[in-house]
């Protein structure tokens, strides 16, 4: 494990070190930092990146976000519990290939489900080429994978929302607290640690998120849509520049690193690896 | 929980609060079921009848049709044979590592176990993307059909190649799903056994692997599903069209009949059938092995 692991990661690094491209073996002899200088004055590089940190962003806040409502409203002591649980979670065990499939109809600019939901909601000027239009290419990637996601988020929700004491709940009312108040002062807050470990996850899922885009775009999803990982596919095994893509893939590798870093060092001070 | 929080019931006796909380969750339930219920449906029109008609209605009488199952079962049928031959060994044999691991990890010590647990750890979160050209290098390096010349290992090297790729990189996530079950084992019956002069291997063998079954279940199924939904590592590894896996085969159709979204709806289905079979029945401990992830 640790050889596939991490020697892979090592040898990948000194690829990307190399001036490897094309057909043949690459030559380890004259290592440089040539493909990083390159990345710096790429405009796919930069476009790539910023899409990859929106990606990330928006997608982990909105997942969280919806996931967390979801939560709380499943802990309101419902009938149905397990079955409405299951049905939450369903997209999670999906593989990208599918949900991207059903994605592609639901965004349809003609007779997919989104804009026949807004013209029928009498919203028809809100219709877009969701998939087509690079200004929303996006947004509706970041849709589609909330959807799929945010029923981990409420597991994880779920889950540390059952750890807390009802006696909380109970002095929370006596003090006259309303409603939202009481989730926003009392319960969120205890809440940490739970949304730390789901952020990771869905960090990492999100820079994993190339089966998606592959199967909607190809490896060429435009600027407006392109994410690093579908980069690093593109140049390596597309362009077969394959110094050059190990070189996205370092970069790649350092935003899970920074990501996942901090989040093992806490776990670790908190004895609880 | 505390029922305090969801507000008393009214004066007329129905809970308004109580109807709004089940329409929302309801509203939830359509909203994370459309995509796959306006799949369905389509899946059952013929052209005509999905462009005419709304994604998530049924098909009308006249537009009904199971041909688009036919095409994509004849179209995906071998990468359904294919991703079943490559992904039920490789989930055994992870979980199967993955229990060991975190045995050696977690119940016995020695020096050095943080460090490689935390690197078991990250290895979870590792992007593919950065040992993917390494990856590619190490296999052709490797060529196993040249060296095992058996006909069986020719036929089927991409699909070897590519299982045990899974079984590497699937380890880490194992290791952590079991080493939180291992730390709940009481230790001083691991103690007691040692005590009578039982190896660490008698040990795991007559004690820890009998008490595994029910995280066996939450890995097998979490693993299993992970690995039949991968598509990065098999277009990466696997180049021959006759070990071609259903994820590919799937992306395949997707890009051949463009415009013919009731064969592409009947594919999606078709090659997702397993996991969702497995999700059906095993729902719960899929849940469990997703929350374990954290």
């Amino acid at each position: 494990m640790v050889f596939f692991v991490y020697g892979a990661i090592a040898w990948n690094f000194v690829i990307s070190l190399t001036g490897w491209e094309g057909l043949g073996a690459p030559s380890y002899d004259s290592l440089s930092t040539e493909m990083y200088t390159r990345l710096l004055f790429d405009p796919s590089f930069h476009a790539a990146f910023r899409n990859t940190l929106v990606l990330l962003i928006a997608f982990t806040v909105l997942s969280l976000a919806v996931g967390l409502l979801v939560a709380i409203l499943l802990d309101q002591q419902i009938r149905f519990e397990n079955t409405v649980r299951t049905i939450y979670l369903l997209p999670m065990s999906l593989s990208f290939v599918v949900t991207a499939i059903f994605w592609s109809w639901m965004y349809n600019p003609r007779i997919g489900l989104v804009n026949e939901v807004l013209r029928s909601l009498g919203l028809g000027g809100l219709t877009q080429a969701w998939l087509s239009d690079p200004q929303f290419k996006l947004a509706a990637i970041v849709f589609a994978l909330m959807w799929q996601f945010s029923g981990y988020c409420m597991v994880v929700y779920l889950a540390g929302l059952r750890a807390i004491p009802n006696a909380q709940y109970e002095a929370a009312r006596i003090d006259g607290a309303s409603t939202l108040r009481l989730y926003w002062r009392v319960i969120v807050p205890q809440l940490r640690a739970s949304t730390m470990s789901a952020a990771v996850v869905l960090v990492v899922f999100a820079l994993k998120a190339f089966d998606f885009l592959f199967v909607l775009f190809g490896v060429n999803p435009g600027a407006s849509a392109d994410i690093l990982s579908v980069m690093m596919y593109r140049v390596a095994f597309d362009r077969i520049q394959w110094a050059y893509g190990s070189a996205v893939a370092m970069v790649l590798f350092a935003m899970a690193l920074g990501v996942i870093g901090p989040y093992l060092f806490v776990q670790y001070r908190r004895g609880e690896l | 929980m505390s029922t305090e929080a969801t507000g008393r019931p009214s004066i007329i006796g129905v809970d308004v609060s109580r109807v709004a909380l089940y329409a929302a969750l309801l509203a939830m339930v359509l909203f994370y079921l459309a995509p796959l219920e306006s799949g369905l449906a389509t899946a059952f029109k013929t052209p005509d009848g999905f462009r005419t008609t709304t994604p998530f209605a049924l098909p009308p009488l006249g537009e009904f049709t199971v041909d688009a199952w036919g095409t994509a079962f004849d179209r995906l049928g071998s990468g359904l044979v294919n991703s079943a031959l490559m992904a039920v060994p490789a989930t055994v044999l992870s979980a199967l590592f993955g229990s060991l691991a975190a045995y050696g990890l977690t119940n016995l010590d020695w020096r050095g176990q943080v460090g490689v647990l935390l690197l078991f750890v990250a290895g979870v979160f590792i992007p593919y993307q950065a040992v993917l050209v390494p990856l590619t290098q190490f296999w052709s390096f490797v060529d196993l059909a040249g060296r095992l010349p058996i006909s069986a290992v020719d036929q089927y090297e991409g699909l070897i190649n590519l299982s045990i790729t899974h079984v590497a990189y699937g380890v880490p996530i194992c290791t952590v799903l079991f080493r939180s079950y291992y730390a709940t084992i009481d230790d001083e019956m691991l103690e007691a056994a040692r005590l009578d002069g039982a190896s660490a291997a008698t040990i795991y063998r007559r004690i820890v692997l009998p008490l595994s079954v029910p995280i066996f279940a939450v890995t097998l199924i979490y693993q299993f599903t992970q690995i039949w939904n991968d598509l990065l590592f098999a277009i990466v590894l696997v180049s021959d069209p006759s070990n071609q896996v259903v994820t590919v085969a799937l992306n395949q159709l997707q890009g051949s009949f463009v415009q013919q979204y009731n064969l592409q709806m009947a594919g999606a289905f078709v090659a997702a059938l397993p996991t969702l079979v497995v999700y059906v029945l095993f729902g719960e401990q899929f849940a469990k092995g997703v929350a374990g992830e954290t």
